[in-house]
């Protein structure tokens, strides 16, 4: 992390400041209405899932479903933009900041932004009783890693597009089925054996039985180094990606 | 020549997969030069610029700006250079005036000290009443005025300018140039590609005519007028349509150019060969001495083909 | 009255640049086709995964006793017809008002406003209807209807693309700018998860219960999943008229602003 990191952070911010209070109350207000409407509606019907009611087996990952749609959303559709329709990318690598900097300052900025509706989720989440644990501290880190390792793999396949009618597809074909099948809801065993395979390559599940585990003190169904490994390969690899992606986009291979 | 040598370019080449946009060029510029890249679209200016802005590897060749590799020192040389790219990339996201202070945080320019920069620069260009502002609002001229201030952020010792004044009215382009005339009083090193040749004349001490990737003329304004074509052009217009039977009864006087609508004789004595015109009774409907242009040294070395 | 009339030839005239401005290329099919898939997504998730962790025996339409799967499946399809629709005629729609000024060239033409807002429904309810016709056969294929109910299904989804279609037009001409989509989408969620798609409404408490039943979309899932499982009844009609009364409001509201120039 340079200060060319920090300051591509501070102009996300500084535009942010306009917009913070939509979008905040959106990333807050989603995971709510989610555990709401299927918690409460739905989930007289359920019987208990490890020992807990549905409610609050589900509400933790609500949160990781709500970090992970805002930072699919900042990492799809405004890269492309900065990259093809304000080329605000551009600018920024014809200064001393670099690729890097870019990567890296959108995730420092999102990190604000993740914290900020972690905390909000999490007091209203407890007075849903969904809360069960000390472990509970441990949420924004998993918070983190979850917004780390989903943002730079998204950033890379969206770098590679040029034409915006492709997005509404990564959302629907990608983000969207992702939320879904990623255990939060129902676990994955449930599904057959193959679609299973695919919901542990994604780090949202990763995420998902961390978030559960810490919010209702319980073991996690992964012990805790293969989730750190999944969810690490998946930022290791989205950073080399996406820092090559870019570096032939804007510099046409320069360094 | 003035001062030390700022940017040198040996067989500088760059290719996009099949297509050769520069072709081994060579050139050098020193500090306090403005100096200038003619040339039609397609050209190779672009490409060029880009490169001694360290945002394209060069294919093959050797450059240096400012002492230093391009390639291995990118982020030190753009940390001292400003660029005013062909096409606006303002922020829309940000004010007028944050576009300018964003910018200067990219170059680990202090906060205090980068807003007083940007106040500066809103004045110097004449935009600080637009300053909260959003970039979407302003005129053509005005974004290409910030986006020139942006460049200046930095304090750099090397300005490069792409087509800074295109798409501008009179008004915007006299407004630049004044103000470009200025940095280069101040000793700034100015790198500027234009098609427009009025802007060459006026701001350049040495220019390159570029054609298809490579250098065909090379001077000062002067120097190329001098070289490339007379000192002064006869311009005959004809009511008939046959311009190329009359073209060879004023061969004699100097060298002929037939365009469609009227008949060119490049010359050293206009008033003496508008004369001799007149003698021989050709009844041109209008004849118009004037000095020889860049111009006309450019359509000479490029050719008048739109491409 | 009369001045509100749209013209046939003109609206047709709108309705097919949008087809010809989407045809030209692989990513028309990349956007119809993943329209639909997001619907199914949601279908299969809560159906079969979330359906899987509950006893049996809760759910009835009409006193008939249905899987989850068939009971949230009518309410998949008509929330995909909303969605289809408002994409088409909220966000859409927006970009061209605001920012690609699509109008003002037609509007130098003899097109009239109103032409044009019933020719950007119009193909907001085509492209509603391919959705609607997929989604339908995809599920009679797994067998959660039948071909003979998807029949009488598709005009009621068809209803609902109408009511949204509309009701987007309205929201697109009174937003402010594009800082307010998070409010858009969080409220098409709202709509969506209050819907009783998921659940009766009477699981949720007072006074989420009587809002609930006054939106929209409720009235859309019931209709659909009426038609779909249970028998006419005067209730469904009732549904119908709300979605029709609704969708003719909106688009009478709406060529009214455009033809004062408001925007």
């Amino acid at each position: 992390m340079t200060t060319s990191s920090l300051a591509v952070m501070e102009r996300h911010l500084i535009a942010y400041r306009r917009l913070w209070k939509s979008s905040a109350l959106s990333a807050v207000l989603t995971p709510v209405l989610f555990m709401v409407s299927i918690g409460v509606g739905v989930g007289g019907f359920v019987d208990e899932v490890d020992g807990v009611p549905y409610l609050a087996w589900i509400a933790a990952p609500l949160l990781l479903s709500a970090v992970f749609q805002q930072t699919a959303q900042e990492s799809t559709s405004r890269v492309f933009h900065e990259l093809n329709t304000t080329r605000t990318v551009h600018a920024i690598v014809a200064t001393s900041a670099g690729v890097r900097d870019v990567l890296v300052g959108r995730l420092l900025y999102l990190m604000i932004r993740v914290q900020f509706s972690t905390v909000c989720f999490l007091a209203i989440a407890a007075c849903f009783g969904a809360v069960r644990s000390w472990w509970i501290l441990a949420e924004p880190l998993v918070a983190a890693a979850v917004a780390i390792a989903t943002a730079l793999p998204l950033t890379a396949l969206a770098s590679t597009i040029t034409d915006d009618t492709y997005l509404p597809a990564v959302s629907r074909l990608i983000t969207v089925p992702v939320v879904l099948f990623s255990g939060i809801l129902f676990p994955p065993t449930k599904l057959p054996e193959w679609a299973a395979a695919a919901v542990y390559a994604s780090p949202l599940w990763h995420g998902v039985d961390l978030a559960r585990a810490a919010a209702l003190g319980q073991r996690p169904d992964w012990p805790l180094w293969a989730h750190i490994a999944v969810l690490g390969v998946w930022s290791a690899a989205g950073y080399a990606l996406s820092s090559r992606i870019l570096h032939r986009r804007v510099y046409d291979g320069n360094s | 020549m003035t001062g030390e040598r700022v940017i040198s370019a040996k067989g500088l080449a760059k290719r996009y997969d099949a297509f050769e946009a520069v072709k081994g060029i060579d050139f050098e510029v020193r500090s306090g030069e403005v100096f200038g890249l003619l040339g039609s679209n397609g050209a190779g200016k672009s490409s060029t610029m880009r490169m001694i802005g360290c945002v394209s590897r060069p294919t093959s060749g050797e450059l240096r700006v400012l002492g230093m590799d391009p390639v291995k020192d990118g982020s030190r040389i753009r940390g001292r250079i400003g660029v005013c790219p062909q096409f606006d990339n303002l922020d829309p996201d940000l004010t007028v005036r944050e576009n300018l202070y964003a910018y200067s945080r990219f170059f680990g320019i202090p906060r205090a000290k980068g807003r007083r920069r940007a106040d500066e620069l809103l004045e110097f260009f004449e935009i600080a009443d637009k300053a909260h502002g959003k970039v979407a609002a302003m005129s053509g001229g005005m974004k290409r005025r910030l986006t020139i201030a942006r460049a200046l952020i930095n304090n750099p010792e090397i300005v490069l300018l792409d087509e800074p004044t295109t798409g501008l009215d009179p008004q915007a382009r006299h407004l630049v140039w004044e103000r470009l005339h200025q940095l280069k009083r101040q000793g700034i090193t100015l790198i500027l590609t234009t098609h427009y040749m009025d802007e060459a004349e006026q701001l350049c001490d040495r220019l390159v005519i570029m054609r298809s990737g490579r250098f065909v003329a090379e001077g000062s304004p002067a120097s190329l007028i001098r070289t490339y074509t007379q000192p002064e052009v006869v311009e005959l217009r004809f009511a008939s349509d046959d311009l190329r039977a009359l073209a060879e009864k004023v061969d004699d006087l100097g060298r002929v150019e037939v365009l469609p609508d009227r008949l060119l004789i490049y010359t050293d004595r206009g008033n003496d060969v508008a004369a001799r015109v007149r003698d021989r009774a050709l009844g041109p409907s209008s004849v118009l001495v004037r000095r020889s242009g860049l111009e006309d040294a450019f359509l000479a070395l490029t050719g008048r083909d739109a491409r | 009255m009369t001045t509100l009339a749209p013209s046939p030839s003109r609206v047709r005239a709108i309705t097919s640049r949008n087809i010809s401005a989407l045809r030209s290329g692989p990513e028309y099919w990349v956007t119809v086709l993943s329209g639909v898939f997001e619907p199914l997504m949601y279908m299969l998730a809560m159906g079969v995964g979330l359906g899987s962790l509950m006893t049996s025996g809760h759910w009835t339409v009409d006193g008939k006793e249905v899987s989850y799967l068939q009971y949230i499946a009518p309410a998949m399809l008509a929330s995909a017809a909303m969605s289809g629709a408002v994409s088409e005629t909220l966000i859409h729609f927006f970009f061209k008002l605001r920012y690609q000024h699509t109008f003002e060239g037609m509007l130098a033409t003899p097109i009239r406003p109103v032409d044009i807002v019933a020719g950007e429904l119009l193909w907001a309810l085509i492209r509603s209807a391919a959705y609607i016709a997929v989604f339908l056969a995809v599920i009679a294929t797994l067998g959660v209807t039948t071909p003979a109910r998807a029949l009488v299904v598709f005009p009621a989804g068809f209803l609902v693309s109408f009511a949204f279609g509309a009701l987007g037009m309205v929201v697109a001409t009174r937003l402010r700018g594009p800082q307010d989509f998070d409010a858009v989408v969080v409220g098409q969620l709202a709509l969506f998860l209050f819907s009783g798609a998921f659940a009766p409404l009477s699981r949720y408490p007072e006074p989420l219960h009587t809002l609930a039943a006054l939106l929209p979309l409720y009235h859309g899932v019931e209709l659909v999943r009426g038609t779909a499982f249970g028998h006419l009844s005067l209730a469904l009609a009732g549904h119908a008229a709300y979605l029709l009364a609704l969708g003719v409001g909106c688009l009478t509201w709406t060529a009214r602003r455009i033809e004062l120039g408001d925007d």
